[in-house]
């Protein structure tokens, strides 16, 4: 490694500092808080008082917690080998088919709102009313199976995306070779591409693990069409225990998956650090050496299609339909006549809620932009931090954000910024920041070095050389990282639920309220008298962004997400 | 001395990228920094540039100590091998960006940037981006913005390598006459040694990092201080002692000297067959056995006299060889004295 001078790092260390302030206090104290929270209760007057290990004690006296673990195990475990088992075919199919438009149709659900997934799938599973009607008769959602199903629906995008970047990365004479050497199809697959991207493999391994462990958002909007305890997590259950008032045990809970995410996250955060490979132990089998004919992959790559596109189709459907085709029995599958007035009333309703997503999505991603630039920049320029700095950035991208809930609480409420726009800006940070900084650190890091060089020989010391120079030159990179910060922010359901309990009251002067989009789609289910309609037209109106945003980037993405990932 | 460097060690983790103990560089004079890659010759420049800091050492620039000072407070011109144009700004903008930084008048940096402008036949050129120019005039923009503020040395990092050969030939004579005109420092890294030849009133030769000879071109092609300077420069005959028996009272173990020197003649004193022979235009190489060893002689273009598988006689101009022992030239006082002429 190259040697840079110190006195030209230690003026750089100023880049850093605001980002790691910010860590420390919004993702790193709240972990530690955590800790201590767990030997403590809240009187009535709100004062806390030691007790011990009676939060701990709570863990043997819970009655439903056996049935939470085990869901909590299969969302771990299953959601992953599930998504890595679909994704390499997926990916293979994608790389022989060459076609561009189908990357970003297949990333629409990772990046549209998890909670508007899950609705168009509540919304299409439904028994008598959704589509399913014609195959299958049972209620999917008094097991934890359709909490899987949505979890691989929106999880399977990014898992393919990360093993479609690393196949596509295979050199092309590598594949040139094995066509003169004569080895293809399954063969190749197995004893060639998979070897060589076997880091993809794990990373996306991985990163299904976490998202599959710390399910959240799914359960939330299920939770009215759900009995109860049926496909609860230890997530969901700690952010229940925090509203319910019971913040030592839910602190517990949360310490348990701050050191569960921890050991996962420091797996993730090595690997993606070092990219080394090893040899394969699967070249003594003889695999068949067939390539798969055309129609084979195409058929399965509609099948695919079929999976990811379905719940879009039905949901817009859905929202042109009047009530009463709604709610016809059999379900009636293309509106007969087309209404509009969905969309009114979804519009009328969710004006604040509309508003407050926008706005704090919007300031939210340029907060962390504003912190996370020059942070990405020193660390890749000058290596500030080194390889802790971008190891801890990783580090808090792999937590989930639930276990950050009630110390970040009690700061916004510190500084009565609980239920307001500013409160939600202040802690988005917190869950965009590290894509941020992951993404343009590796930007810049392929950043000729010459143009900052030139800059120092012109005269311009290395803050001048930054805003005059680099900056501009890298609005584009910086553009992008803010399109994924934004698409994060835009589908935010744990901090909106957590700190804000109002919508907003569409005062210009004294806003107040800040409930998002997420939280006024996620609600409605739970809600007794549901207008289908209206929620269904809601949800189209919260992919909108998604959608511009997938079409946007879609020839940037699979470049933009080497190596990289999203949460 | 406008630029004293002193026992500077850089080192990249175990590898010594540059070990120079005492170099002095005079005003107005252009020197050329010449070496393989990998000899450190652009570590040096980046060393004095303020782009990489030595380990130890000390460098001194117009008397002032500027061993770890920023490159920004070292008032020097760099010409980068890639040039590294700033792409989101004009030609005017990027050769202005010097003055610009320096918060001089508008009407002074208008004026002094036309002046340049006209100096390097750039003027129609003003407006474009640097994506928009061709390489040669790419690299006119580069060292307009290094020369414009008028730099106590300007830095040029090889920075013909990545033109065309004709485009090459010109600009060396552009380079020159701007150093004369402008009255500046040069310090020129390259790799080639026909332009530090053409170009340098002194050349600095680097190898694996050390400094091995700083003289006029004329010195350096002549005697050079070692085996390595006379190979850095066309193509030389290196003959092991006892092959030829010249000087043979003399401690010495290669006997060299340039295949230009080597004439044929019907009273040379050397025997040998052309094995082989390459037509280059300007001139005829020919590579020819005398016993055991293998020399290259350099011919006339018109000669026809001469084929493959001749017997030919050579005599060597005495007064070009040199002689060296474990690498090293050293001085002689008998000008090349055949102890036995061969038969």
């Amino acid at each position: 490694m190259k040697r840079i001078n110190y006195s030209l790092k230690k003026r750089a260390i100023i880049y850093i500092i605001p980002a790691l302030i910010y860590f420390l206090i919004f993702a790193i104290y709240p972990m530690i808080e955590n800790i201590i929270l767990t030997f403590q209760q809240q009187t009535i007057t709100g004062s806390y008082i030691f007790v011990g290990l009676k939060n701990y004690m709570e863990l043997f006296k819970t009655p439903n917690l056996g049935k939470i673990i085990d869901n909590s195990l299969i969302y771990t475990f299953i959601v992953p080998v599930i998504d890595i088992l679909l994704a390499i075919p997926l990916a293979t199919f994608l790389k022989k088919l060459n076609k561009n438009f189908l990357l970003p149709m297949i990333l629409l659900p990772a990046f549209i709102p998890l909670v508007t997934g899950a609705t168009m799938w509540i919304l299409m599973l439904n028994p008598f009313y959704g589509i399913i009607y014609f195959i299958y008769h049972k209620d999917l959602f008094t097991t934890i199976w359709s909490i899987v199903i949505i979890d691989v629906w929106s999880s399977l995008p990014l898992a393919t995306l990360i093993i479609y970047a690393g196949l596509k990365a295979i050199p092309k004479n590598i594949d040139e070779a094995n066509n003169i050497d004569n080895i293809k199809g399954m063969r190749k697959l197995i004893t060639i591409d998979i070897p060589y991207i076997k880091y993809q493999i794990l990373a996306a391994f991985i990163l299904m693990l976490i998202y599959g462990s710390f399910t959240f958002d799914p359960i939330y909007a299920s939770l009215g069409v759900s009995p109860p305890f049926a496909n609860l997590d230890l997530s969901y259950y700690s952010y229940e225990l925090f509203f319910g008032g019971q913040l030592g045990f839910s602190a517990v809970l949360m310490t348990i998956m701050t050191v569960v995410s921890t050991v996962i996250a420091v797996i993730f955060v090595k690997l993606t650090l070092n990219n080394k490979m090893h040899a394969s132990k699967f070249r003594s089998i003889h695999w068949p050496n067939i390539e798969m004919p055309k129609p084979f992959v195409l058929f399965f790559t509609i099948l695919y299609l079929l999976f990811f596109m379905l719940p879009f189709v039905w949901i817009i459907f859905e929202s042109f339909k009047t009530n009463a085709e709604i709610f016809a029995l059999p379900p009636e599958i293309i509106p007969a006549k087309i209404t509009f007035s969905n969309y009114i009333y979804s519009i009328k309703q969710g004006e604040p809620y509309f508003i407050t997503s926008i706005v704090v999505s919007i300031l939210g991603s340029f907060l962390a932009l504003l912190i996370g630039i020059p942070a990405a920049y020193a660390a890749a320029r000058y290596r500030v931090g080194g390889i802790k700095f971008i190891g801890l950035v990783l580090f808090i991208y792999s937590i989930p954000l639930v276990i950050l809930m009630i110390p970040d609480y009690s700061l916004l409420n510190y500084i009565h910024s609980i239920n307001s726009w500013l409160g939600l800006i202040i802690i988005y940070p917190v869950m965009v920041m590290p894509i941020i900084i992951w993404m343009l650190y590796n930007f810049y890091s392929t950043f000729p070095k010459s143009y900052d060089e030139a800059a120092q020989i012109d005269g311009m010391s290395i803050f001048k050389s930054f805003r005059k120079i680099i900056l501009p030159l890298s609005y584009d990179g910086i553009f992008v990282a803010f399109l994924y910060a934004f698409i994060f922010a835009w589908g935010a359901l744990i901090f909106p639920l957590a700190f804000t309990y109002s919508e907003y009251n569409m005062s210009i002067l004294y806003p107040a309220g800040a409930q998002t989009l997420t939280i006024f789609i996620g609600g409605s289910l739970g809600h007794e008298a549901v207008e289908y309609g209206i929620l269904a037209a809601s949800s189209v109106l919260s992919m909108i962004p998604a959608v511009l945003i997938a079409i946007f980037l879609r020839s940037k993405i699979d470049k933009v997400w080497r190596g990289g990932g999203i949460k | 001395m406008i630029l004293s460097i002193n026992n500077i060690i850089k080192k990249f983790g175990n590898f010594t990228a540059l070990e120079i103990n005492d170099l002095e560089l005079e005003e107005n004079k252009y020197y050329v920094v010449l070496g393989p890659s990998g000899s450190g010759k652009t570590t040096l420049l980046r060393i004095i540039a303020g782009l990489e800091f030595p380990d130890s050492g000390k460098i001194t620039i117009s008397g002032n100590e500027m061993t770890n000072a920023p490159a920004w407070k070292r008032d020097l011109g760099l010409v980068f091998q890639n040039y590294a144009l700033y792409p989101h700004l004009t030609v005017y903008e990027n050769i202005a960006s010097p003055l610009n930084v320096m918060k001089m008048p508008r009407n002074e940096i208008i004026k002094r940037v036309n002046e340049l402008l006209r100096v390097m036949e750039l003027t129609d050129q003003a407006g474009k981006y640097p994506a928009q120019l061709s390489g040669g005039q790419q690299q006119r923009v580069a060292l307009a913005r290094a020369v414009i503020k008028k730099p106590t040395i300007l830095l040029l990092d090889e920075p013909l390598s990545n033109l065309d050969t004709r485009v090459r030939i010109d600009l060396r004579d552009y380079l020159k006459r701007i150093q004369k005109e402008f009255k500046l420092t040069v310090i020129h890294v390259t790799h080639d040694p026909t332009e530090a030849m053409a170009l340098g009133d002194e050349v600095i030769v680097l190898h694996h990092g050390k400094l091995i000879q700083k003289s006029s071109p004329r010195e350096l092609y002549n005697k050079p201080n070692d085996i390595f300077c006379a190979r850095l420069l066309g193509a030389v005959n290196l003959i092991p002692k006892n092959n030829l028996n010249i000087n043979d009272n003399m401690d010495y173990d290669l006997l060299e000297i340039r295949s230009e020197d080597i004439k044929f003649s019907d009273d040379g004193e050397i025997n040998g067959i052309i094995k082989s022979m390459q037509f280059l235009g300007s001139e005829i190489l020919f590579n020819i056995d005398i016993g055991n060893y293998n020399i290259k002689v350099r011919g006339d273009k018109f000669d026809d006299n001469h084929n493959e598988g001749d017997n030919v006689k050579l005599s060597f101009i005495k007064s070009t060889m040199n002689f060296y022992k474990s690498g090293k030239r050293i001085e002689h006082t008998e000008n090349g004295k055949f102890n036995k002429i061969p038969e």
